[in-house]
């Protein structure tokens, strides 16, 4: 039992010599210049020794490693751990390209938005927010995880909003006669008329909410009505139709301030909107689903409005790992 | 553990130096919470290891083992940042799993430790040919070498890949 035991150990450690040929031999393989002599030349390597197979064994096993990280954000990762920023944008260029090709057409307009995310030319990270004064004094304010262009002509200023919130202050233009003002999502269009205003792309709509004068939405798809949004108001559209006008939410405009305003809001609800401002997965126990949560929790921090949750519900953070959180019932 | 006498010296070694090492720790780390679970793996790491009756300067050890482990902890923290990121631009859609997430992951420390130690160069052309399956000779074209090199490089990274681990 003893020798045999021995005896494995030592097969499974081939000289470094051997790890040596078998790396060159891999090396070669890749070279895609194996022709049926060099191919017969390997088959005679590893019938040499036994050695020779267990070292060819473990070239295997790194290679599969590779081949089992098909997905793109796996391959994303691995590049932007071993080259610069630059390099990483350039390849992911790369792979939309390559996806935009391959992949069936549903997935287009993701493609288009991940692609366009990385081209706009304001972006803010997770958790990120910031102030923005543009040519004509209209101040904007990036959430986070978002995306916008500007672009302001001789005929109209238009924000188009690529993805994630972005809070507008409008202001009256320095150009006579006043250009409109225009921000446009994937959904729709909304005109701003003298005003303050949210717009949020969640993914599957945009959501509008207005604080101070009016805002007019148009559709993608022009043929269908449209709506005016009135101060106090918010509502949401996606491509096709627009939910009638209710009370605007407060979050949608104390976030600028740093603040998650909770009213009364499901705790799920709650989850997803923190989420927003946090890297890594937070999740929750189904059973708290009924709990409401009031009141004002930091955005800058959001361990800390999680600490907050904890003192005020029957709730506990649980850690699984850093960017692995959970709540649970107390 | 067992051998009496390592878990005696484990263990003197754990109610004499526990507390500072958690210090240590906390001051390279700046959190207590993390602080304090890579001091447990310190100790975990030195009672499986199989010459601990030999500790002559406990500290000067401990921190030997503690700044592998803290070395350990921002590599998978830059992995998990860099992965996350990544995942962020997929479409929901496509966002794989939460198990397969952590599969992947696992995979990746994996693949990033056995490469870490490598040239750029050389990891970019093991990369470019095992994950986004290039030829050598466009792999030659985008890092302004010559094929023969990459040819070379492949063969370099794959012994790394083979030798992790292993007594130089």
């Amino acid at each position: 039992m003893e020798a045999l035991v021995d005896n494995n150990h030592i097969a499974a450690n081939p000289s470094y010599a051997t790890l040596q040929q078998a790396a060159e031999w891999f090396a070669m393989l890749h070279a895609g210049e194996f022709d049926t002599e060099e191919r017969a030349a390997l088959q005679a390597w590893l019938e040499q020794d036994n050695a020779h197979r267990l070292a060819w064994q473990q070239v295997e096993n790194v290679m599969r490693k590779f081949q089992h990280m098909g997905d793109d954000a796996a391959r994303q990762t691995l590049h932007t751990l071993s080259q610069g920023r630059r390099r990483v944008v350039k390849s992911i260029l790369a792979l939309c390209l390559i996806s935009a090709g391959g992949w069936s057409i549903a997935r287009q307009p993701a493609v288009q938005q991940w692609s366009g995310i990385l081209m706009a030319q304001h972006t803010t990270r997770i958790g990120e927010r910031r102030r923005m004064q543009l040519a004509d004094g209209s101040i904007l304010w990036l959430n986070t995880a978002s995306a916008v262009n500007i672009d302001y002509s001789a005929s109209q200023r238009h924000i188009q909003l690529v993805a994630g919130e972005v809070w507008v202050q409008t202001a009256t233009d320095t150009m006579q006669p006043g250009r409109p003002f225009i921000v446009s999502t994937r959904h729709g269009q909304l005109q701003a008329l003298g005003t303050r205003f949210n717009v949020l792309d969640d993914g599957q709509r945009s959501h509008v909410a207005v604080f101070e004068g009016a805002v007019a939405i148009r559709l993608q798809q022009a043929d269908q009505p449209g709506l005016i949004v009135q101060a106090g108001e918010q509502s949401s559209f996606d491509g096709i139709s627009i939910q009638p006008a209710h009370e605007a939410d407060p979050a949608m405009e104390s976030w600028t301030r740093g603040m998650l305003v909770a009213d009364n809001l499901p705790l799920p609800e709650f989850v997803a909107r923190l989420e927003r401002y946090r890297r890594g997965h937070l999740g929750y126990d189904p059973a708290l689903s009924h709990l409401r949560i009031v009141g004002a929790f930091p955005l800058q921090d959001t361990d800390r409005a999680l600490h907050l949750l904890e003192q005020t519900l029957p709730v506990r953070v649980h850690r699984l790992l850093p960017w692995w959180v959970t709540l649970e019932s107390t | 553990m067992s051998s009496g006498l390592v878990s005696e010296t484990v263990h003197a070694l754990y109610s004499d130096h526990h507390g500072w090492l958690s210090g240590w720790l906390r001051r390279k780390l700046g959190c207590t919470h993390q602080a304090a679970d890579l001091a447990q793996d310190v100790f975990v790491r030195i009672m499986s290891s199989p010459s601990q009756h030999t500790i002559r300067e406990p500290r000067a050890y401990l921190t030997h083992v503690a700044h592998g482990l803290v070395v350990n902890h921002w590599r998978r923290r830059e992995v998990e940042q860099a992965y996350l990121d990544a995942l962020m631009h997929l479409p929901p859609s496509m966002v794989p799993s939460v198990e397969q997430r952590l599969m992947v992951l696992e995979t990746l420390f994996e693949i990033e430790r056995m490469l870490s130690g490598l040239p750029v160069k050389v990891r970019q052309a093991f990369l470019l040919s095992q994950m986004d399956g290039m030829k050598y000779a466009d792999i030659a074209t985008e890092l302004h070498v010559s094929e023969r090199m990459v040819k070379k490089y492949m063969a370099q990274a794959m012994l790394a890949c083979l030798t992790l681990g292993r007594a130089v």
